[in-house]
């Protein structure tokens, strides 16, 4: 009936089920005008899967996102995660910012400390959990920084380790590497991949927006291609890359792949590059 | 639309005539109209007068240094002084200088003057300075110069400041008409002495002054609807208007709503000396200025008060001390009312905080907030609360014993008076909080009090700094008027407090050093508590800011 669990205090599988699938979600803006932005959207997370999103600006991506973190309701169509619909925000399913969103009058480890201390954990245990994440993220030695003396990286990192450290079974990042340098990027991406791959840790569920082909191919089992607005799903890629994926970066099979996805993603978008 | 809005307009004011004729009597009102206009001139006329001024010394200052230099601190001195608290001096000499009835009539304009200038001349300064160097530079390309570039580079980018500016100004200049179309006074004698001009503000006292409570309160109804209808007709038509152009000008004003204050916060930062040159902040003197301002206080205050109880006889001082020294001066009041004084200020600020800062929550919380907030706050703003202040005081005191009447008066003008400074500072920041937090306190399930005070009070906590500077501003300009009361024949009405000493001063002892002296305790009071309180705190929590992007 179970799997073996991987993680220190993962919770049982019912076996065949994912732990997380998105039916048939369609949302519709009203203030004044309506905006349709996703049109019937379906897909299953699996456990262990690292998924990534991709689509064109405004196709509903981050607005997908909201939805399954609980933050948006749905038109119609519903998250189920673990067998029971998401109707609110649920410590089990976090979520990274694009911009960070890091509150800039509390320090980094306050930062992290405020999800654990809402969630009822004792402040002496919730200091030092918040200690041990920023350390992981490698932050040890700029607990008490500030926001605005952090860089750009720096404060990113601290927003992974306020978003693992409740211990998340889904972790939802949104365009976490859009406001960064590729520099940054590239090893924020590095340290997420290992963060999503140690069993020492329960947060094993990666779900991730992007915009960019490479950094999918680089980090997702599978990538969801959506069209352009009202978003709905023209594809699915499951990477046939094996990991670890920066090994492989020069592979043909690599280019190949990065090159089926743009096909996919330029056949959807009216203007043909 | 517009022609709806102005037929509106005359209705209301046609019914509202016909109400006061039928409730108040027909033979007290019979005149208000043509005190409403006369008003309505003296407040256009002096707004016209500091417009011309400000666009002038505004763009001069801001373009040439040594204009600047000049012109700066002269125009922050004769804000940072209360004008409430010189009108006294102006006067007395105005009426000595000229003949009878134009000193009245150039002191009610130069107190409109003053209470309309301040906000014209540093908006231009601000929208100058805020003129993209592209712009300038696409302007000096195109081989723009003198009059041209005025006309097409630096009017064109003052506009939205300046109507902005005209916004404050304009309800200031109401405000303060009140105050300055009537002033009254017993000297020491017992003998009353009244200088007025005709207008609403007259009608509203002289109302009192005649037992007409009612009559008092119709005046300041009428006052309320000029103000509120003016606002809506002209400031809010010619806002939209220039809302046009805004993209351009993005840097000097965001929203309709939020440019007054915002651009006042601009150049209150300006004044200090803390420039803010294309995203580089030039901190010249400002530590030093503020060290010496402190100095020269407390070194001026300590020297007076050592002889004025020792009583030395230094022949140079001797005549300003005796007359410091009268008994009827009160020298020795001067430490403890100043502390009333505060504590006066001080009760209203705490209640604006209460306010501002539920505000601030519902502004965070409520979805429809907005949608109430708005209009209660033009309501709220048209409110002339120096013209309410007098018929609230009788309306109080025929059912309280005077000093609490007066006290409460006084409490609530304060409170009208600084409230809105902060509400407007503080529901803006909460406005415009990023959705971000919104969402991280949603995703990490920071709800009830811990997200009031782990989110949305730090959130706001720079403007709600700006908007507390601003309010204690706001506040010592009125406190002075509500200490001293004089109503008909009868004995004045007074607080003990720093506004009494300088009215009985200069009113009943005539005592123009004695003035100086309470004038400059004021100042000094009012400069340390903006420069080593606010500025402070601003400064520090400035860093900890959300940043807009
Ligand atoms: N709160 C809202 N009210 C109205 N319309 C909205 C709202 N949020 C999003 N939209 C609209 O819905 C559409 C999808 O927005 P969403 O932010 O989800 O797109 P996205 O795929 O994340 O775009 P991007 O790649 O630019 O981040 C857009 O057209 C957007 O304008
Ligand atoms: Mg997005």
């Amino acid at each position: 009936m179970t799997a073996q669990p991987t993680g220190v205090n993962a919770s049982p599988r019912p076996a065949g089920a994912p732990i997380l699938s998105v039916q048939h979600i369609v949302k519709v803006f009203r203030n004044g005008s309506e905006v349709k932005a996703i049109d019937d959207v379906s897909f299953d997370v699996n456990y262990d899967e690292f998924i990534c999103i991709i689509g064109p600006s405004g196709c509903g991506k981050s607005t997908l996102l909201r939805i399954v973190a609980g933050l948006e309701k749905a038109d119609s169509g519903q998250v189920i995660f673990r067998g029971a619909p998401i109707a609110k925000p649920s410590p089990k399913i976090t979520m990274v910012f694009q911009t960070f969103g890091l509150l800039p009058w509390k320090s980094a480890m306050e930062n992290v400390e405020l999800p654990l201390e809402v969630a009822g954990i004792a402040k002496a245990e919730a200091k030092q959990r918040a200690e041990r994440y920023l350390r992981m993220v490698g932050l040890g030695g700029f607990e008490n920084a500030y926001p605005h003396d952090l860089s750009g990286g720096m404060r990113q990192r601290v927003g992974v380790a306020r978003a693992l450290a409740l211990g998340p079974e889904v972790l939802l990042l949104d365009e976490p590497f859009s406001a960064l340098d590729e520099l940054t990027a590239k090893s924020l991406r590095v340290l997420l991949l290992k963060i999503w791959g140690d069993p020492a840790l329960p947060t094993n569920n990666f779900v991730m927006v992007t915009h960019n082909v490479e950094e999918a191919v680089m980090m997702a089992d599978r990538i969801i291609v959506l069209s352009p607005r009202p978003g709905h799903v023209v594809g699915e890629l499951r990477v046939p890359l094996p990991r670890p994926r920066f090994e492989h970066l020069r592979d043909p099979l690599f280019f190949q792949t990065v090159d089926k996805l743009m096909g996919m993603l330029s056949s959807t978008t009216e203007e043909q590059m | 639309m517009r022609g709806l809005r102005l037929i509106t307009a005359v209705v209301v004011l046609v019914a509202t005539y016909l109400l006061g004729s039928f409730f108040v009597g027909q033979s007290a009102v019979q005149y208000v109209p043509v005190y409403a206009l006369l008003s309505l001139g003296r407040v256009a006329l002096v707004y016209f007068i500091a417009l011309a001024v400000g666009l002038g010394f505004g763009i001069l200052a801001a373009t040439s240094k040594t204009a600047e230099r000049i012109l700066v601190p002269i125009f922050d001195i004769g804000q940072s002084v209360p004008i409430l608290g010189y009108f006294p001096i102006v006067l007395t000499f105005l009426i000595i200088l000229f003949p009878a009835g134009v000193g009245n009539e150039i002191g009610a304009l130069f107190l409109l003057f003053t209470a309309m200038e301040w906000d014209i001349f540093f908006g231009v300064v601000g929208a100058v300075k805020a003129i993209p160097s592209s712009v300038e530079e696409a302007a000096r390309g195109y081989g723009f110069s003198g009059t041209n570039h005025l006309r097409y580079v630096v009017l064109p980018a003052v506009l939205p400041a300046l109507l902005s500016a005209s916004v404050l100004a304009w309800n200031d200049g109401w405000t303060f008409d009140a105050a300055s179309e009537f002033v009254q006074f017993a000297n020491s004698a017992g003998q009353l002495t009244t200088y007025f001009v005709p207008g609403l503000g007259y009608f509203i006292t002289h109302s009192l002054n005649m037992g007409n409570l009612a009559a008092s309160w119709f005046g300041v109804l009428v006052m309320g609807e000029i103000i509120f209808i003016s606002n809506q007709l002209i400031w809010h038509t010619l806002q939209n208007k220039v809302a046009k152009h805004k993209p351009l000008l993005a840097s000097v004003i965001r929203d309709d709503f939020q440019s007054p204050l915002r651009l006042r916060k601009r150049f209150r930062r300006i004044f200090s000396f803390r420039l803010r040159q294309s995203g580089q902040e030039v901190r010249a003197t400002n530590q030093l200025s503020t060290r010496v301002v402190a100095l020269i206080f407390v070194a001026t205050l300590a020297f007076i008060g050592f002889l004025a109880y020792a009583n030395l006889p230094i022949s140079a001082v001797e005549g300003f001390v005796a007359a410091l020294t009268t008994p009827d001066g009160q020298i020795y009041n001067v430490p403890l009312y100043s502390l009333f004084t505060i504590g006066r200020l001080l009760a209203a600020y705490l209640t604006c905080v209460a306010i501002s800062l539920l505000c601030a929550v519902l502004a965070v919380t409520k979805k429809n907030f907005y949608r109430y907030f708005y209009p209660l706050y033009d309501l709220g703003r048209s409110v002339p609360y120096l013209a309410v202040f007098l018929p609230l005081f009788v309306t109080l005191h025929a059912s309280l014993p005077a000093g609490f009447a007066q006290e409460i008066a006084s409490f609530i003008l304060l409170l009208l008076a600084m409230v809105w400074y902060l509400l407007f500072n503080v529901v803006t920041a909460a406005r415009a909080l990023p959705t971000e937090l919104t969402e991280v306190s949603a995703v990490f399930r920071v709800s009830g009090w811990r997200r009031v005070t782990d989110i949305i009070l730090p959130g706001v906590l720079p403007a709600f700094i700006t908007g507390s500077l601003l309010a204690w501003g706001g506040g010592w300009n009125v406190v002075i008027y509500s200490e001293y009361v004089q109503i008909g024949q009868s004995a004045p009405y007074v607080l003990p407090g720093l506004g009494y000493l300088l009215d009985n001063a200069a009113y009943v002892l005539g005592d123009i050093p004695l003035v100086v002296f309470f004038l400059f305790i004021m100042s000094g009071i009012v400069i340390l508590l903006e420069r080593l309180v606010w500025r402070r705190l601003l400064k520090r929590v400035e860093r900890f800011g959300v940043e807009f992007n």
